[in-house]
C-alpha cells in the first residue's frame, strides 16, 4: 500500500518533459502583411500554436497588442469553443474583458485562462478544462479584433508583446488539479499593415507599343470630394520633397514633375487633376506616347497629393519602360 | 508636436509598467517541505529517499533507544510539513556555575540533554536532583538548511568582527565537524547555541541524542542517566546501529540529503513592506541579517543562491533571555540569533528557545518574543516598544508574518488551492492591469506576485503554476 506521504513525494518529481514554446502570429486574412486604404477597417486575428506536442495544450495565454498606427479598441470575446473556455464565465479573464484592458491605446493582457484550478467556489472561472488547444498542426485563433488603418499612407505594425502562457502537463487527468507548466515564449510575428492610396494595374509598359498604366486613387472616405493632383518623376522617390505644411511627396524633382505639377489632365497623364468621389476614389492614366527605343529602362514614379490644404500625399507607384 | 512626443513616451512607459514584461519569468517560490528548485534527477531521488527516512519511525531492533526523545525525525520536525518545527520541545539540564566552578552539564548523569522516553521504563531518564538549571528547547525548522550550510564561514566571521552597531557584539561559534573531527573549525549555525555547522553533523548528533541511534559519527550510546549497567542490559543492537542501506547510504546520510535539499521558506511579498523598513530602522536587522549569497557547492541548486534567512547565526548575550546552559562557546547568556524565515508557519506554536512566547495569536507571540529580548537585543526591543506607534508595530509584525507565507496562500495554510482563489476573488483583489492600488502592505499583495501593483490575469497564470506540484 502506497502511503499518502509517498504519493506526495512522488508528486514532487514531475515527469520530464520537453519545453514547449508558444508561437503567436498576428494575421489579417491569413497573412502577416496586408495592404489597405487610408482609414479602412482591418480585421485581424492572433493565432497561437505550440512548438511541440509535449503538453496537453494551452491552459492560459496573455499578451499585449500595440499598433503603431494609432489606438486599439478592445479585441473580441471568443464565442465558441475552445477559446470560450478561456473567457469568463467558463474561464478567467481580466475584469475589463478577454479582449484586453485598454491602456494608452494599447491592449494589455488579451486572453484568459482555463479553470485548471477546478474552482467551484468563486463565481469565476467555472468551466471544465479542455485539452489539445493550439497543439502543433492545429493553430488556434486566440483573439480577433478590428482596427482602423491610419489616414496617412505608410507602413504600420500590430505588435505582440509580453507573452505569457501555461500549458497543461502531459499525462494530467485533473486530479486534484490540472498541473501546468510555463510555456516558453516562442516566435512573435507582427502584422504589417501597409496603408496605400494609389494602386496601378501594371508596372511595365512596352516602348514599342502604345499603352497605359491605369491608376486607382483611393484616399479613403474621409477624404471624399477633395481636390487631388497626380504628378510624376523619372528621378526616383527618395528623398522626395517636402511640401508646404510638411507633407512629404515621395517624388524627386525633375522636369517631368514640374510639368505634371503645372499641367494637370494632359493626354500624357489623363485625369491627373480633379476631385475624389464620395468614396474618396478617382481614376487616372499614364498614357505612353511614341518614344524612341532608347527610352527602355526608364523608370517613372507617380504619386498624388490632396489640396486645400495640402495635408496628404499618396504612396508612389512605379512603371518601368521595357523594350 | 512636442506634446505629442511626450504623450507617446508617457504612453509607452505606462504600457511597460503595467504590462509586466517579465511576468512569465516570475519564479514561484517553493512551499515549505518542497525541495530546492533546480535539483538534478539523482539529487531529487536522494531528496525523496531522504524524506522517507526522515519520516521513518525507528523501532527497538533498528537501534531506537534505550533512552530517546522520539522515534523519528518527523515526530518533532513536522509543521507545516516534514522538516519543519512543532510545539514539541526537549529539556536540557545542568548545574549552574558557582564562583570559580564552571557550569556542569552533568554528563555523567545523562546531561545536558534529557532523553524523556525509553524502550523500557527501567531506563527512563529523569532530571537528576543535582541539576539546578533546566530549560526547554523547542524544535527548530530545517527548511533551507542546505542553503544556510552553504553560507561562507568567513562571511559570518566578518559579521562578528564588524558588528553593524554598537549595541551588538556577535560571536562566531567555532565548532568541529563530527564528520571531520581533525579538520579546521567552522562557524556553527544550527542549534540554539549555534553548536552545529553542518546538517550531517546535526543528523549524526540528533540521531544519537534524540533517538538513541548510534552512527558513524557518534558511536557511543547514551547511558540512561549515566548508568552504564543499565545501558549494557538494554542496548542490544550492535554499534553503530545505523548501517548502510542497499544503496550504501546510512540513515544519517539520508536525513542529511533530505534536510540539505529542503527549499527555503517563501516570503510574500518578496519586498517593499513598510514593516521591513521599520525592522531595519529599529535595529532588528543588526542581528536578524536578511540576505546572503551562498558559496559554490557540489550541487548547483545550492550554489550562489540569494537567500533571506534573517539571522547572523552568531551568539549574542541575550541577558535574561539566555537559557543558562553551556554548550561549547555558547555560554549561559549566549544564544544564537534565531532565523526568522518561515515565521508565519510557526509563530502560533510559540517562539523563543523555550517556547515561552506563546498562547496568543501569531502576531501576539511575535510581540511577546520581541518583548523578551534582553542584553544585546534590549535596544531594539525598546525601539519597537515603546519606540514605535501601535500602527508601526503592527507593520513590523505584518512583515515578520510575511516570512514563510506562500504566494497566493490567502487563507494562510501553507498551500495554494481553489479556496485561496475564492478568498482572492471574494476580497475583490482581482481587478486587472492598471488598477495600481496594491502595495506590498496591502492584503492583496499575497496575490500580486509580479508586484506590479495589481492582481490580474498574469498573476492568475502564476497561481495556476503555484498550484502545480
Amino acid at each position: 500500500m502506497i502511503s499518502s506521504r509517498l504519493l506526495f513525494l512522488l508528486s514532487l518529481c514531475p515527469a520530464a518533459a520537453a519545453a514547449t514554446d508558444l508561437n503567436l502570429s498576428a494575421q489579417s486574412g491569413g497573412q502577416n502583411k496586408v495592404v489597405v486604404t487610408p482609414g479602412s477597417p482591418v480585421s485581424y486575428a492572433v493565432v497561437g500554436e505550440l512548438s511541440n506536442g509535449a503538453s496537453l495544450g494551452l491552459a492560459m495565454v496573455s499578451f499585449d497588442l500595440s499598433f503603431s498606427g494609432g489606438s486599439l479598441t478592445q479585441a473580441d470575446t471568443p464565442a465558441s469553443q475552445p477559446m470560450a473556455n478561456f473567457a469568463a464565465p467558463l474561464g478567467l479573464n481580466n475584469p475589463a474583458g478577454y479582449g484586453g484592458t485598454v491602456v494608452a491605446g494599447n491592449l494589455v493582457q488579451v486572453g484568459g485562462a482555463q479553470n485548471t484550478i477546478l474552482n467551484v467556489f468563486a463565481p469565476l472561472p467555472m468551466g471544465s478544462v479542455v485539452t489539445g488547444v493550439a497543439q502543433p498542426g492545429s493553430p488556434q485563433v486566440i483573439a480577433t479584433g478590428t482596427l482602423t488603418a491610419p489616414t496617412q499612407v505608410g507602413t504600420y505594425t500590430l505588435t505582440i508583446d509580453n507573452v505569457m502562457g501555461n500549458v497543461i502537463r502531459s499525462g494530467e487527468t485533473g486530479v486534484p488539479f490540472w498541473a501546468v507548466d510555463p510555456a516558453g515564449v516562442g516566435s512573435k510575428t507582427s502584422l504589417t499593415i501597409e496603408v496605400a492610396a494609389l494602386f496601378v494595374d501594371k508596372d511595365t509598359l512596352t516602348v514599342s507599343a502604345l499603352g497605359s498604366q491605369h491608376f486607382s486613387l483611393d484616399a479613403g472616405v474621409g477624404n471624399a470630394g477633395r481636390q487631388y493632383l497626380l504628378m510624376g518623376t523619372f528621378t526616383g522617390t527618395v528623398p522626395g520633397i517636402t511640401l508646404a505644411g510638411g507633407t512629404h511627396l515621395p517624388l524627386n524633382p525633375s522636369v517631368y514633375l514640374n510639368f505634371t505639377g503645372r499641367n494637370p489632365n494632359t493626354p500624357l497623364l489623363s485625369n491627373s487633376g480633379g476631385n475624389l468621389d464620395a468614396s474618396g476614389h478617382a481614376t487616372a492614366s499614364f498614357n505612353l506616347p511614341h518614344v524612341p527605343a532608347s527610352a527602355a529602362g526608364l523608370v517613372l514614379d507617380h504619386a498624388y497629393i490632396l489640396m486645400k490644404p495640402i495635408d496628404f500625399a499618396s504612396n508612389a507607384v512605379e512603371v518601368t519602360l521595357v523594350p | 508636436m512636442f506634446r505629442e512626443a511626450i504623450t507617446s513616451v508617457a504612453a509607452s512607459l505606462v504600457l511597460t509598467g503595467i504590462a509586466s514584461a517579465q511576468a512569465g519569468d516570475v519564479a514561484i517560490q517553493a512551499a515549505m517541505g518542497s525541495p530546492v528548485q533546480g535539483l538534478t534527477a539523482s539529487q531529487l531521488d536522494r531528496f525523496q529517499k531522504g524524506a522517507l527516512e526522515f519520516d521513518h519511525i525507528l523501532i527497538d531492533s533498528e537501534g531506537l533507544g534505550p533512552c530517546f526523545n522520539d522515534s523519528g525525525c518527523v515526530q518533532c520536525h513536522s509543521t507545516p510539513k516534514p522538516g519543519g518545527s512543532s510545539a514539541l520541545f526537549v529539556q536540557r539540564f545542568g548545574k549552574a556555575a558557582t564562583g570559580s566552578t564552571p557550569f556542569d552539564p552533568l554528563a555523567d548523569l545523562g546531561g545536558s540533554l534529557l532523553q524523556a522516553s525509553a524502550i523500557d521504563p527501567a531506563v527512563q531518564e529523569v532530571i537528576p536532583p543535582e541539576a539546578d538549571v533546566t530549560t526547554h528547547r523547542t524544535t527548530p525548522s530545517a527548511f533551507g538548511a542546505g542553503l544556510v550550510q552553504a553560507i561562507s564561514d568567513d562571511v559570518l566571521r566578518n559579521l562578528a568582527q564588524n558588528p553593524p552597531s554598537g549595541f551588538v557584539h556577535g560571536v562566531a561559534h567555532e565548532v568541529t565537524l563530527l564528520e571531520d573531527p581533525q579538520g579546521p573549525t567552522h562557524v556553527g549555525r544550527f542549534g540554539w547555541k549555534a553548536q552545529v555547522a553542518t546538517m550531517l553533523s546535526f543528523s549524526g548528533d540528533a540521531s544519537l541524542n534524540e533517538m538513541g541511534l548510534t552512527n558513524a559519527l557518534v558511536g557511543t550510546e547514551n547511558a540512561p542517566n549515566g548508568n552504564q549497567a543499565l545501558l549494557q542490559q538494554y542496548d542490544l543492537v550492535p554499534d553503530p546501529e545505523d548501517q548502510p542501506d542497499a544503496e550504501g547510504f546510512t540513515r544519517i546520510e539520508r536525513m542529511d540529503d533530505f534536510q540539505r535539499f529542503l527549499a527555503a521558506p517563501p516570503q510574500t511579498p518578496k519586498s517593499g513592506m513598510t514593516g521591513a523598513t521599520l525592522f531595519n530602522q529599529i535595529g532588528c536587522a543588526d542581528c536578524h541579517v536578511a540576505t546572503y549569497t551562498t558559496t559554490a557547492q557540489p550541487e548547483a541548486a545550492l550554489s550562489n543562491k540569494v537567500i533571506h534567512p534573517y539571522s547572523d547565526f552568531l551568539l549574542h548575550d541575550m541577558g535574561t533571555l539566555g537559557d543558562n546552559i553551556v554548550q561549547g562557546m555558547g555560554t549561559e547568556k549566549l544564544m544564537r540569533t534565531s532565523s526568522l524565515w518561515g515565521m508565519a508557519a510557526r509563530a502560533q506554536f510559540g517562539l523563543l528557545h523555550d517556547g515561552s512566547a506563546v498562547d496568543g495569536t501569531a502576531e501576539e507571540n511575535i510581540a511577546k518574543a520581541i518583548a523578551a529580548h534582553d542584553g544585546e537585543g534590549a535596544h531594539s526591543r525598546g525601539a519597537f516598544s515603546p519606540g514605535l506607534s501601535a500602527e508601526d508595530q503592527a507593520k513590523v509584525l505584518a512583515f515578520v508574518m510575511s516570512l514563510g507565507r506562500l504566494e497566493f496562500d490567502a487563507e494562510k495554510d501553507n498551500d495554494v488551492d481553489a479556496i485561496d482563489w475564492f478568498v482572492i476573488h471574494l476580497s475583490g483583489w482581482f481587478q486587472g492591469p492598471g488598477a495600481g492600488s496594491v502595495t506590498p502592505d496591502s492584503p492583496a499583495a499575497v496575490a500580486d506576485i509580479d508586484q506590479d501593483g495589481d492582481v490580474d490575469l498574469v498573476d492568475f497564470g502564476l497561481m495556476q503554476r503555484a498550484m502545480t506540484p
